[in-house]
């Protein structure tokens, strides 16, 4: 049901967009960007590309479901669209520890994308542990910013 | 006798300073104090030269560093010499050294030998003892920094009573350059000392996590590896050192991580998971089988590591919730906590030489680098984090000094971050840290 009603909710929203569906796509926020439909520049503007993830945590809270929906409805729409989906860690662990907790948060969107409809093949995963920081800084924000999972198209 | 004496005097000084769980204050802000060790006198005499001028300065120059930077020694100068010994064949005079309590004089002499050779001649006056020692070493004059930490580790194992030194020896390690979010990640390699720096690997695909068997022949590490669909996944490969071939271990779906050698090189432990279900797997390098170890659904097994006498693995796990240091047999038997206090225990790597285990210890946000004993008992701080987070924890090949990861976060905005590495001697009396020419981690020593 829930399936049902996040396709139909893409379908309209891609009848308010005219015919020239190369240059115009409407975004899941109802904004109208200006993105080669179906391209990595329109699903990072569009979709959303990332959630986040408390200390030391791999569970999705409600942003982080909620961002996904938006991220599932729009692979929906690009079913030829295959991406990988990276988990990242805060840099205050170990190394060895959070490349496998990076793999969980990762997996986590990749089964919450997946029981909405996206095809399991088209998700790939891989962690980067705490090794590829996405902003630098030494505070709690910083740190928040780093636990992410960032879905990337291929 | 005395030297001996005020060796494990040191080390009672630095285990009632460090042992921490339970004291009143925070015991962990006690560890260093370098003011507190007397520090054994040497004197490294000119050395006679019959070969290209220069070489027997440098030769000099690399003893005295190496002498200096382990912390247990000074090497004196050469304007305070009580005498100055007219070449290679005179002796020192015992009390005139005495006196300035000077514990040992080095003389060598350098000369050509046959076919482009150099020989060099050293004679290790003990005063002390009365015992001296005379060694020579054959070399080609571009090895001129190698005989030199070999002497200088002759020196060490005479003075201190270790069987083995460790300034003849290697650090591999990964160095990190480029944009922190999109880093390029290099195979390095160096001297113990830092010199001869060079990259072994191109940084096209980001690699991790290297570990070497004693012989030092090859080495293992993690590279991210991409198929035709741009699925990427880490994977443990094997280089020879040699050829710098690479071989994939293992034939399996899984990613690979955190590989670890036996002591004779034979077999590989190394982690393998899917979706965050990691297990520490066992392979025999001779046949290629790989054996699973352990097996709870849901946890991350991580990070094994063998002993040195190869009976046990040693590996990190948060199966009881938070990260703990687990022992088991090699063939996945007998599974045991042996981390008992507060916090989280990180890593463990056995010492190549003795019962004691590396590991890093997390509190909160603080971090330290700890060892303890195979039953988790003697544990102690050896250095702490001041703030920044240690990481991955490798042993001198003679178990006697630790070289880690210290990474600083930096400032609200990430100013002065880095990523170095530091030797920490396990009495926790010296810390260096390599001045290396990019960001550096996880290295891997060997010698």
């Amino acid at each position: 049901m829930r399936k049902l009603l996040i396709s139909s909710a893409a379908l309209l929203l891609l009848a308010a967009c005219d015919s020239s569906k190369k240059k115009c796509h409407v975004g899941a926020d109802g904004s109208v960007g200006a993105f080669e439909a179906g391209s990595a520049a329109d699903f990072v503007h569009n979709a959303g590309d990332r959630v986040y993830f408390d200390y030391n945590k791999h569970h999705l809270s409600h942003d982080a479901t909620t961002a996904l929906d938006r991220q599932a409805a729009w692979l929906m729409n690009y079913p030829h669209v295959n991406v990988t989906v990276e988990g990242h860690c805060d840099e205050r662990g170990t190394e060895k520890y959070n490349m496998i907790l990076g793999e969980k948060r990762a997996k986590a969107v990749k089964d919450y994308a997946a029981a909405l409809g996206v095809h399991a093949d088209r998700l790939n995963t891989i962690s980067y542990g705490k090794s590829k920081p996405q902003v630098i800084g030494n505070t709690e924000e910083a740190y928040a910013r780093n636990r992410v999972a960032i879905t990337v198209v291929h | 006798m005395i030297r001996n004496f005020i060796k494990i005097l040191f080390l009672m000084i630095v285990t009632l300073l460090t042992t921490h769980e339970g004291s009143a204050t925070d015991p962990l802000k006690l560890t260093l104090n370098k003011g507190r060790f007397a520090k054994i006198l040497v004197a490294i005499h000119p050395f006679e030269s019959m070969a290209e001028p220069g070489i027997e300065a440098n030769i000099r120059k690399v003893i005295e560093a190496d002498l200096n930077n382990c912390g247990f020694f000074y090497s004196v100068d050469r304007p305070a010499f009580p005498e100055t010994l007219k070449g290679f064949g005179a002796q020192p005079r015992p009390d005139l050294w005495k006196k300035l309590n000077i514990s040992a004089v080095l003389n060598c002499r350098v000369y050509n030998k046959n076919f482009g050779t150099l020989g060099i001649d050293c004679k290790l006056y003990d005063l002390v003892t009365g015992r001296h020692l005379s060694f020579p070493f054959t070399f080609r004059p571009e090895q001129w920094r190698r005989v030199a930490h070999m002497i200088a580790d002759s020196i060490y194992c005479r003075l201190m009573g270790y069987p083995k030194g460790y300034f003849d020896s290697k650090i591999f390690y990964v160095s990190r350059s480029g944009k922190y979010s999109d880093p390029n990640f290099r195979l390095a390699m160096m001297d113990y000392d830092g010199a001869n720096h060079r990259f072994v690997t191109d940084g096209m695909n980001m690699i991790s996590m290297p570990a070497m068997p004693n012989s030092g022949k090859e080495i293992a590490f993690v590279e991210v590896i991409s198929d035709k669909k741009k699925n990427k996944q880490h994977k443990i490969y094997r280089m020879d050192l040699l050829t710098h071939r690479k071989s994939l271990v293992g034939n399996t779906s899984l990613s690979t991580y955190a590989p670890a050698y036996s002591p004779d090189g034979k077999f590989l432990v190394y982690s393998a998971s899917k979706d965050g279900n990691s297990s520490i797997y066992l392979m025999n390098l001779e046949t290629g089988q790989a054996r699973r170890l352990t097996n709870t659904p849901g946890v991350i097994d991580t990070s094994p590591s063998f002993s040195a006498d190869q009976r046990k693995i040693f590996f990190e796990s948060d199966r009881n919730g938070k990260q703990q240091i687990f022992s088991m047999n090699v063939d996945g038997s007998d599974i045991q906590n042996i981390s008992y206090g507060n916090g989280k225990y990180c890593n463990p790597v056995c010492s190549p030489v003795s019962e004691w285990i590396a590991f890093v210890k997390q509190q909160g946000s603080e971090f330290s680098l700890c060892v303890m004993r195979p039953d988790g008992s003697g544990e102690r701080a050896v250095a702490l984090g001041n703030g920044n987070v240690l990481d991955t924890p490798t042993w001198s090949p003679n178990g006697q000094v630790i070289i880690y990861t210290r990474q600083s976060l930096g400032d609200k905005k990430g100013r002065g971050r880095y990523s170095r590495l530091c030797s920490q001697d396990v009495t926790g009396r010296q810390e260096n840290l390599y001045p290396t020419p990019t960001d550096a981690l996880d290295a891997a020593w060997v010698g």
